[in-house]
């Protein structure tokens, strides 16, 4: 074998690299023909790449940009910054680079913009690592099938719409139904139940004043140290918003990618398709269906196609993602509900009558679904939750029915009886996840007839009472439960009588 | 009525030409018709620009070169050998700029490329970093 010397090899190496680099300081620009509403034109770059960053040098400094439009004589580019500050003339450069925010750990408990600058007034934050803006979703075989779940501790998604990690669960409704409230919910309960899921909130032209009001939220209930905001206003450009889930994707894959579990809520991508439809139409290309250009399908399922659950051989870190869609007057079946529908594994509707019913949250038994979270429930709630979606479903149809008359048989009443009593447990207050015990001894108590000779009304305070009660005689064996095994016959038992002893106090006479 | 060409095709066009010995003047004349009739006379240094990129593709350089005071002739052959060895020139034509406001250094253009490395280039650098 010769004899090889390292440090000759690294000399070697390093004169083959300065031999290439052929560039000598040399770089390659164009000028700004035109400039205006976020958008300008650029003479030149003929070798711009799309996605592309682009610095544009102005008296005031250099205001960053990324080629969208690469056509014949010109090239359409989306600026980051004011284009107040930009005109004609301005030198423009290729930065040789495609979009890249810094992503890793040292995000955590930081609220920031879509490139990764701090907004909370907090210290410049330095990462080891950056990550793409847009990449390539993992691909078929780097991928295993949703089977470990994500609990929400919100009772109704866990028993009858579970979610895995990995999986793309859509939350849709109409404005002030708790789409939002839903997932912080899902995002305490991460911290509350210590699952280990890193939360990426992705905020797409929320008001500024509702986020600091949801991160004041994650502060109180101590979730900040696990949760990485990243935020955009209505008075940001376009362009902001249109990166701001891709940059927080990037940030989450870098969990995902690290053996890690991250969760992610893109809300909305309603206002993100807007802004795409502003960039788009600014940049004269053709409108569609509703003036969105003909990709904002590609535009959303290139996105949402990055959250994914890794094979054991990439690490079997995960991505899941809970985009949210507002809907106008109940219409799901409008341009972009059913592209985002179509793309994610289920949806969570959230209707507005039931919301002003004061059943929260409002979730509609009959228009959700999640198609692969069946696999990754928790044992334990899956044993007793069985036929809770179709029960439900069920007594909500025999309900409308019964409003017309009032002589029912004994079953159909006995089945409205015992819906109305689901409905009232299903009822749970904000900030307020369920464990899984909690969750598995309230379904068990009502599914069984436990609670029967208890009014309705009272069903909340008599599940607080059953609650408290095995919180305080019998914290062993509920934490036993909470580890999400099927309750054994003993573990049953002990929720029988607790919630028969319970009942007692709130029967009717 | 006169058909819309893209500029990158009438700049190959031109150079085609001129390389192909046609007169420069009747050429000339002809573009500017066209530029007027099509009413794209705003386009002309773009043209020009593009132009000169189609020549730098057959061999034919034109470089400009801005700086504070005169350059030596030494500083120009080191300049025309820079673009030699970053092209596939086989003719160069230096053209020089005096400018005071970039303070110092050159600022060299050809086809879409530059070396800024005036004082002026990196005063606004420092302001960005500096904003940052």
């Amino acid at each position: 074998m010769p004899d090889i010397s390292v440090a000759e090899l690294s000399k070697d190496l390093r004169n083959a690299i300065a031999g290439l680099e052929t560039s000598e300081g040399l770089e390659k620009v164009g000028i700004v023909v035109r400039v205006g509403d976020g958008v300008a034109w650029v003479c030149g770059l003929r070798d711009a790449s799309y996605n592309e960053m682009l610095q544009i040098e102005t008296p005031s400094g250099v205001v960053e940009a990324f080629a969208l439009n690469l056509m014949e004589d010109e090239i359409g580019a989306v600026l980051l910054g004011s284009d107040s500050l930009v005109s004609a003339g301005n030198t423009v450069r290729l930065r040789g680079a495609v979009l890249s925010v810094p992503v890793g750990p040292e995000l955590l408990g930081r609220v920031v913009d879509p490139l990764g600058r701090p907004l909370d007034g907090g210290a410049p934050i330095k990462t080891k690592q950056t990550g793409l803006v847009e990449r390539e979703a993992v691909g078929v075989m780097g991928r295993k099938s949703v089977h470990e779940p994500l609990m929400t501790g919100i009772v109704a998604i866990d028993s009858m719409f579970p979610i895995g990690r990995g999986q793309r669960e859509l939350i849709i409704g109409d404005r002030q139904t708790g789409k939002t409230a839903l997932t912080i919910d899902t995002m305490i309960n991460q911290a509350k139940q210590n699952t280990g899921v890193v939360n990426i909130y992705v905020a797409i032209g929320q008001k500024s004043s509702k986020i600091a009001r949801l991160i004041e939220r994650l502060k109180k209930e101590d979730v900040m140290k696990q949760t990485i905001v990243v935020a955009t206003s209505p008075s940001d450009p376009a362009s902001l918003l249109y990166i701001a889930p891709y940059a927080a994707t990037a940030m989450g894959e870098y969990f995902r990618d690290n053996n890690q579990h991250a969760l992610i809520i893109y809300d909305d991508l309603t206002k993100h398709a807007v802004a795409y439809r502003q960039m788009s139409l600014l940049l004269r290309r053709p409108p569609g269906r509703e003036a969105y250009p003909g990709d904002v399908f590609y535009l959303h399922s290139r996105l949402l196609e990055r959250s994914a659950k890794l094979s054991e051989a990439l690490g079997g870190g995960s991505l899941t993602a809970l985009p949210i869609i507002e809907t106008q007057a109940g219409d799901i079946s409008a341009y972009i509900p059913t592209n985002v529908i179509s793309i994610t594994d289920g949806q969570i509707f959230l209707e507005t009558d039931l919301f002003y019913q004061g059943i929260r949250p409002a979730i509609s038994a009959g228009l959700s679904v999640s198609r692969v979270g069946g696999a990754a429930q928790t044992k334990a709630v899956k044993s007793v939750s069985g036929n809770l979606k179709l029960g439900l479903s069920q007594f909500r149809e025999l309900a409308s029915f019964a409003q017309f008359g009032s002589d029912l048989d004994e079953s159909t009443r006995n089945q409205i009886e015992r819906g109305q009593r689901l409905t009232e447990l299903l009822k749970q207050s904000q900030y307020q996840p369920a464990s899984i015990w909690e969750q598995v001894a309230s379904i068990y108590a009502v599914t069984n007839g436990l609670f029967d000779k208890v009014s309705s009304r009272k069903i909340k305070d008599v599940q607080a009472a059953m609650l408290s009660h095995l919180s305080a005689e019998r914290s062993k064996e509920m934490a036993e439960i909470n580890k999400g095994d099927k309750p054994t016959e003993e573990q049953l038992k002990i929720i029988k009588k607790a919630a028969t002893h319970a009942a007692k106090g709130f029967e009717e006479a | 009525m006169v058909v819309r060409l893209s500029r990158q095709k009438l700049s190959k066009y031109y150079a085609d030409s001129l390389m192909n010995g046609a007169d420069a003047k009747k050429l000339a004349g002809q573009m500017a018709a066209y530029l007027i009739e099509t009413k794209r006379t705003k386009e002309l240094s773009m043209l020009v620009s593009d132009i000169e990129y189609q020549m730098s593709l057959k061999g034919v350089v034109i470089a400009n070169v801005t700086s504070a005071h005169t350059l030596d002739e030494i500083a120009k052959t080191a300049l025309i050998d820079l673009i030699h060895r970053n092209t596939d020139a086989t003719k160069i034509r230096l053209t020089e700029h005096l400018d005071p406001s970039v303070l110092g250094g050159v600022k060299l253009e050809f086809t879409d490329t530059e070396l800024d490395t005036t004082i002026a280039k990196r005063l606004i650098t420092l302001k960005t970093n500096y904003k940052k």
